[in-house]
């Protein structure tokens, strides 16, 4: 392990700061759930997790959320990411490689636009209260 | 329980500023296969009649721990370095602060483990209070230096958990990078 200065130091701290906002619940108003249950990890969510957030970290976008959540019941489908956020409907994605994260960011997030080839569902109303 | 050297040095400094140290050097020096520790602070100090106190295991005054009738800390590093012929100095002024010095050989058979050095100063430097530490750590021609203001300045704070994540991954990047002794550098 390399010696690390004590400027290093406070980067690292700052960046570790950053990721922690991430999850920080206050003033935002997109989320990104990802399903990590064993079923997810296995299929690959703790890498579609890290790509989200350095996506969001390239894109520099301070007002989404990153949550991490058990299973949706799409196993077949792991890794599944539900995406809320105003002006657009409810989606849930299945089969989100880190490539479809950063795909999901650029342009359902940023551009509003649907990635049809990962739809998968719509959150169940019925559960889902406001 | 002292299991190792790290523990030793853990208690002297935490007797320090118990005893109100402003300011505490801790020197660390492994160097032919012998380690010297230092620790020199401003505390309120000692008069001859409460250093020889502090070395009986019997003997204490009963402000730190009240119902405990034994004070083991300073004993059982003499005993230790007896036990390895080393040597051990203590040094106070009442009003001006102590000095406590201590030399091992760590080849021998019986000397205690160094311990997890770099966990030793994180607990060391996390000690809540506004006071100052520095600790220099040698180990033949390596060396490196940690100031409390300086790390607490770097983190913002020392007692929250993510700073002390950070504190113990600085620190055990500083103790992995010493060259062990006898590697020709």
């Amino acid at each position: 392990m390399a010696k690390m200065t004590l400027e290093e130091l406070k980067k690292l701290r700052e960046t570790k700061k950053r990721e922690l906002e991430k999850r920080e619940i206050t003033g935002k108003d997109i989320e990104i759930i990802v399903g990590m249950a064993t079923c997810g990890i296995a299929a690959g969510a703790k890498q579609t997790l890290s790509a989200f957030l350095n996506e969001l970290e390239a894109q520099n976008l301070s007002n989404v959320l990153v949550r991490q959540t058990g299973c949706m019941g799409y196993c077949y489908a792991e890794p599944t990411v539900e995406i809320r956020m105003p002006g657009m409907p409810d989606i849930i994605y299945g089969k989100v490689d880190p490539e479809t994260a950063v795909k999901i960011v650029r342009r359902h997030i940023l551009g509003k636009v649907l990635i049809n080839d990962h739809i998968l569902d719509k959150p169940a109303a019925d559960i889902m209260k406001k | 329980m002292h299991y190792c050297i790290g523990d030793y040095i853990q208690d002297i400094v935490e007797n320090a500023i118990e005893a109100g140290s402003t300011y505490t050097t801790v020197e660390v020096q492994e160097k032919d296969g012998y380690l010297t520790v230092q620790v020199n602070d401003t505390g309120k100090g000692m008069s001859p009649e409460e250093i020889a106190k502090a070395l009986d295991p019997y003997g204490t005054n009963g402000s730190k721990h009240p119902n405990r009738k034994v004070g083991l800390g300073l004993p059982f590093l003499a005993q230790c370095v007896e036990a390895l012929e080393g040597e051990f100095r203590i040094h106070s002024e009442p009003g001006k602060g102590t000095s406590v010095c201590f030399r091992l050989p760590l080849t021998h058979i019986d000397a205690p483990p160094i311990g997890n050095l770099a966990e030793t100063f994180r607990q060391i430097l996390t000690y809540p209070g506004t006071h100052e530490i520095r600790i220099q750590r040698t180990r033949g021609k390596d060396s490196y230096t940690l100031l409390r203001s300086e790390l607490w300045e770097a983190l913002g704070d020392l007692e929250s958990v993510g700073s002390q994540a950070l504190l113990k991954e600085y620190l055990e990047s500083q103790e992995n990078a010493l060259v062990p002794e006898g590697v020709p550098q």
